[in-house]
């Protein structure tokens, strides 16, 4: 049997528009079955370059050790942010999302913490690792949340930070040395 | 309300391949795009009819449009933003390119991604509507006709969708037994149609 009669069979015995169940089994499973070659091509790439970054890292770690070792006595504080230029944080909403539109320069991880007016943390996006330049970042609104005011925190930190940490950066009144934190109120629209 | 509207665990399941939600993907937007292979469609601004393709193709290219719309980079190039309905789809109206391309069918154009993604699916014709409508009809006719175990045998097979092997797991015969009863159903149905003159592979069959 052709297989031109046989899908034409197959959906007409399912009442489907599209194709019928069984046929969808059989699709499926194709593309499942040629989707591994190239996700293990992919690793092998993404493995590559992991090396390469690795090798790079050490080298600049390397570099930095030396570095150190002949120039200490002009150290900065260790978490000193070398931006002379406050980050800056716009936020939109699109629909069901919030956009993060922020300047921050390389390595520098923001974090941000969303909260209703009861206190609830509803987000964290945590150690997003900017890249030189602008970057876009999207949380979503759920929508069972809460409509209104909403408590927006930004922190730049120049490391991952972990969630003790922040709530600790929340908890104070001054942020600690290399901190940056932009505090913003956003009303969520329905 | 698309798949991923709100679920930001689905969309980081997603990029990271999973395979269950690859699979709720799959069966979430198979039959749009499905239905879009099978019509073709229509450049609004150039009037560029790209037809569709016969069931023979159709299955191969939703298969390649999903492998591709499930590459790892097409995974991390979606904008969970917008609809990802349109993103399959333009992916689908890409390979309908390519295969007219490739069997030299298409007439040279180019055309903005802009026009690309609100090209209209095209609909069927009043005829092909009326020749579903009454091939439907016989099919539900014959499957009426059809024994116990055989209706049985179509609900689960075609219409819930169970592999061949989990078909007759489920109902303790052999895989040469099932396979016997599809061709049974399938070699009636055909008899049936084009008894009236419109079965598959007949001068009124569908594209």
């Amino acid at each position: 049997m052709k297989s031109t009669d046989k899908t034409l069979l197959n959906r007409l015995l399912a009442g489907s528009d599209g194709l019928a169940p069984a046929d969808k089994a059989e699709v499926l499973d194709a593309v499942f079955r040629a989707l591994p070659a190239e996700q293990k091509a992919t690793r092998w790439f993404e493995l590559t370059w992991v090396r390469v970054a690795a090798v790079g890292f050490a080298m600049a770690a390397l570099s930095l050790v030396v570095y150190r070792a002949q120039f200490s006595r002009h150290d900065e504080p260790e978490l000193a942010i070398r931006d002379a230029a406050r980050p800056t944080l716009a936020i939109a909403q699109r629909g069901d999302h919030l956009l993060f539109k922020t300047t921050a320069s390389a390595g520098r991880t923001l974090t941000v913490v969303a909260r209703t007016g009861s206190g609830d943390t509803l987000w964290y996006l945590e150690n997003v690792t900017a890249p030189a330049g602008v970057i876009d970042q999207a949380i979503l609104v759920e929508p069972s949340h809460p409509r209104g005011e909403l408590s927006v925190d930004a922190f730049f930190t120049p490391a991952p930070v972990t969630r003790a940490q922040v709530l600790e950066f929340l908890a104070r009144a001054a942020e600690p040395s290399g901190v940056i934190r932009i505090h913003q109120t956003v009303v969520i629209a329905p | 309300m698309t798949f991923f509207n709100g679920r930001r665990d689905r969309v980081d399941a997603f990029r990271a391949g999973d395979r269950a939600v690859l699979t709720e993907v799959f069966h979430a937007y198979a039959d749009s795009v499905s239905q879009l292979l099978r019509h073709g469609f229509r450049l609004p601004v150039q009037g560029i009819v790209v037809h569709g393709v016969g069931a023979d193709r159709e299955k191969d290219l939703v298969q390649e449009v999903f492998l591709r719309a499930f590459r790892p980079n097409a995974r991390m190039a979606f904008n969970p933003l917008l609809p990802y309905r349109s993103y399959v789809l333009q992916i689908a109206r890409n390979a309908l390119i390519d295969e007219g391309r490739r069997l030299g069918s298409m007439p040279a154009f180019e055309a903005s991604e802009a026009e690309l993604e609100s090209a209209p699916s095209l609909e069927p014709g009043p005829d092909e509507q009326l020749q579903t409508r009454r091939m439907r009809e016989l099919t539900v006719e014959y499957c009426r006709g059809l024994t116990p175990e055989l209706r049985e045998f179509v609900r689960l097979r075609f219409e819930v969708g169970l592999s061949q092997r989990d078909l007759a797991d489920q109902l303790g015969v052999s895989r040469r037994t099932v396979r016997t009863w599809e061709e049974t159903v399938h070699d009636g149905l055909r008899a049936l149609l084009q008894a009236r003159g419109i079965g598959p592979g007949g001068p009124d069959s569908l594209p």
